[in-house]
């Protein structure tokens, strides 16, 4: 095991950390960007191979990876969060052991209150799938060691093991006991413990997995915890508890010990920081990260260019403006859809013996192979808010949507008509068909919104309101064993709503 | 190999115990069993690791070993031997392990482990603590028997609600316990000797203070004290005549004078006194723990 080099900084904060000071330095936006390309190796000779060799050269293309600059916003943004996270966790200060020794938990008042430290919560990462997010956190991760093993610092003996950063998946049910149980398994496989065995038992109780997780987690320093699919904790009627549970989980690990949490989920996930989750709110101090659709830019074209040069076939298929904008057409700015589309044009070139393609050779292969997506592109393609929110992975949340629907006392857009009420009831109706709930729900509770709110005139602030009657009912009914088989959909939305227009269950 | 995630750095004066305690709290580990099961790899008690160095031997595995930390610095500097060898109360055994290595057992005689001690704390050092490490430990010195005031700030050791029994198999750090009962209250049994006799419970202190930490040339032996005693009958005249003249000295010795003689005196200080009676005596004879250690080593070296 190699040595541990601490290099000092000049940041005033930073010295006499080991934990801060093991870390590498901070990088540069240009060094950043270097670090963070992956570019497999090719050579125009790979022209040459056999066509069974280039078939298997295509998966090239996937593993091309070209950073934009929201990774490299995204990194600076983590790199805050782990150095400011550990500067209050110098597990050679009085003052640390004071706030998290044993003392601390024992007493009821005294030290470890004494003095308010703010946390750096941590950053929320949202956007649609097939952006990348998750796999440029996973490359901005990769620049960091995931852990650090001390033996000594400053010739003293300090053996401490540092776990610098942990990516999990939040469980599908939400459940607390499957994320933490995760996240002791994950702990166990790095630092070689059996804090699994000890903790994630079938007689543990989710309190003491809790107490334990945030025990373990900061005897082993952790950096950032890094917590995808966090749509998975939206309260659904299946499991309202359960993520609420998981989410106090969370949000104790930064109050209590100071451990940032980056969140990475889909639209699906604006719901949970809504205003009574304010303390979910602030657990993503460092703000939210909205992650859009690639425009057809310039920024597209030079993503298309870098990912042009892993072409396989023996014909070479120079790169024309006509190409670039058929492929953001096919792939409405996913990078990666277009760089399957891309891999998938190509394995189809080589196959048919043409060894060449076109603008034609790329719809076919899209509406042939990128056909699970397909409803899902249609959506995008065609901007329609309902057909968007039929897809609850998808936009069309902006921000400024975001804000208006979710603000305190949202002003209406700009340009705003007064619009009649069936306008507005149908609107309310696409909006929480689109957030997950079913026909009949929504009938029931936007009418009690409705009820409630005569006078109002924005078809959001009705949605809101709905919703909240929904979430309030979902909370009181702990054994809900109703059936929501419409809540979540998928492309079935789109044809359930269709239906319902036709069969007159809805109306506009 | 080293198979501990994480071991603690060692407080100056902290026992073995308190280092283990510390351990158990930043190993994460849910039970004081699953601690005890990675440091010994079976059941074992702990009570004797507020004394004995006995349970070094399976430090190989808790850390590795540099000049800032090894099993040689932990005896030497967070257990009882060094003072215990000093007033012979540890007599080092050879044995073979199961390899068929040498390895030096220390058996401590009886009167130096008591079993159902409290552990005790100086408060105002336990306040220092706080404020330079953010945690108090629990003291080497403030357990040995005999000394009952704190040779730095002269406080009277307070009792805790721990004993030695109740440690066997179970971690109490010094953090947890001393955070939930108040430092004033823990008032010693034996209060009213120690202020009758403050003056040699400092010294006392102070002495036993330097055993823990001094390597003495000699450790207490026949030899060591006849060489060092020149003239048994000067030495016969002043220890009736500080006798007769009714020091504390005789109180703390509780020595029955009838039947003394000075021939007799090395047999009495090795088998029928406590080490805290040895020192007063050596401090009578000679001044300090200090100068006997130099006189005597002198004398052996010479002879």
């Amino acid at each position: 095991m190699g040595k541990v080099i601490y290099q000092h900084t000049n940041e005033k904060s930073f010295q006499g950390n080991p934990l801060l000071e093991a870390l590498p330095p901070v990088m540069s936006t240009r060094e950043a960007a270097r670090k963070l390309i992956e570019q497999p190796d090719y050579s125009p000779d790979c022209r040459m191979a056999s066509p069974e060799e280039r078939l298997v050269m295509t998966q090239k293309v996937s593993r091309f990876y070209q950073p934009s600059l929201k990774d490299i916003n995204l990194l600076a943004d983590v790199d805050k969060c782990i150095r400011w996270g550990y500067s209050e966790r110098n597990p050679l200060s009085a003052d640390y052991r004071l706030r998290f020794g044993a003392g601390a938990v024992a007493r009821e008042e005294g030290y470890s209150y004494a003095r308010f430290i703010p946390t750096d919560g941590g950053v929320a990462v949202l956007g649609i799938s097939g952006l990348g997010k998750t796999s440029s956190m996973r490359k901005i991760l990769s620049l960091y060691p995931q852990i650090i093993t001390h033996r000594e610092y400053e010739n003293t003996h300090f053996q401490e093991t540092q776990v610098v950063w942990l990516h999990t998946d939040i469980p599908r049910d939400g459940s607390l006991k499957s994320l933490c149980s995760d996240f002791f398994y994950n702990i166990d496989r790095l630092c070689g413990t059996d804090f699994a065995r000890q903790y994630a038992g079938n007689r543990t109780k989710a309190n003491d997995m809790m107490e334990g997780l945030c025990k373990v987690a900061l005897n082993v320093h952790l950096g950032i915890w890094v917590l995808d699919e966090f749509q998975n904790l939206c309260p659904s009627s299946r499991s309202n508890r359960v993520s609420i549970d998981t989410l106090n989980t969370i949000v104790n690990l930064v109050n209590r010990i100071n451990v940032p949490i980056i969140m990475i989920g889909t639209p699906r996930a604006l719901p949970i920081f809504r205003k009574e989750l304010q303390q979910v709110k602030r657990a993503s101090s460092q703000g939210h990260d909205y992650w859009e659709r690639m425009e057809e830019d310039e920024e597209w074209e030079m993503f298309v260019r870098a990912m042009w040069r892993y072409q396989f076939t023996a014909i070479e298929v120079p790169l024309t403006d006509d190409l670039v904008h058929h492929i953001y057409e096919e792939s409405v700015g996913i990078p990666f859809l277009a760089t399957q589309l891309y891999k998938l044009v190509q394995e189809k070139a080589i196959l048919s013996g043409s060894e060449k393609f076109d603008e034609k050779d790329i719809h076919k292969i899209a509406n042939k192979k990128l056909g699970l997506a397909k409803p899902m592109v249609k959506a995008l393609k065609s901007g329609k808010d309902y057909d968007l929110k039929a897809f609850l992975d998808l936009g069309p949340f902006t921000l400024e949507d975001y804000q208006y629907v979710f603000a305190e006392n949202p002003a209406p857009p700009e340009n705003h008509q007064a619009p009649d009420k069936q306008s507005i009831q149908s609107k309310a109706f696409k909006t929480l068909i689109g957030m997950g709930l079913s026909p009949k729900e929504v009938k029931h509770f936007l009418n009690l919104a409705l009820a409630n709110h005569p006078d109002c005139q924005s078809d959001s602030i009705i949605a809101r309101e709905a919703y909240a009657e929904y979430l309030k009912k979902a909370e009181c009914n702990e054994d809900n064993t109703k059936e929501n088989d419409h809540e979540i959909k998928t492309a079935e939305v789109a044809i359930g709503y269709e239906e319902n227009l036709a069969n007159g269950t809805i109306g506009l | 190999m080293v198979s501990l995630f994480q071991f603690p750095a060692p407080y100056p004066g902290e026992c073995l115990y308190s280092i283990l305690c510390r351990f158990h709290e930043r190993s994460g580990n849910r039970t004081d069993a699953a601690s005890i099961q990675q440091l010994f790899d079976k059941r074992t008690s702990l009570r004797n690791t507020i004394y004995s160095p006995a349970l070094i031997k399976n430090a190989g595995h808790w850390f590795e070993a540099s000049n800032h930390l090894n099993q040689d610095f932990l005896r030497a500097e967070h257990t009882m031997l060094p003072y215990a060898c000093s007033v012979g109360k540890c007599f080092p055994k050879q044995y073979k392990d199961e390899k068929g290595n040498p390895q030096i057992y220390y058996h401590f005689s009886r009167n130096i482990i008591h079993h159902s001690r409290k552990l005790r704390y100086c408060p105002i050092c336990v306040q220092q603590q706080r404020n330079l490490y953010g945690e108090p430990y629990w003291q080497t010195l403030a357990q040995i028997e005999g000394v009952d005031v704190c040779p730095l700030h002269g406080e009277i050791y307070r009792t805790s609600i721990i004993s030695t029994s109740d440690i066997a198999y179970h971690f109490y750090s010094a953090a947890s316990v001393l955070s939930t009962h108040g430092t004033a209250e823990d008032i010693p049994d034996n209060l009213a000797m120690i202020e009758a006799h403050y003056d040699d419970c400092i010294l006392v202190a102070k002495e036993s203070n330097w055993l823990l930490y001094h390597k003495c040339l000699t450790r207490f032996s026949k030899d060591s004290l006849n060489c060092c005693i020149k003239s048994m009958k000067t030495f016969d005249h002043n220890f009736l005549k500080y006798h007769v003249e009714e020091y504390n000295l005789s109180q703390v010795l509780h020595l029955n004078m009838s039947g003394w003689s000075s021939e007799n005196l090395p047999n009495i200080f090795l088998y029928c006194v406590e080490p805290y009676h040895y020192i007063c005596f050596i401090n009578f004879m000679f001044g300090s723990m200090d100068a006997f250690n130099k006189i005597a080593a002198n004398e052996l070296s010479a002879s």
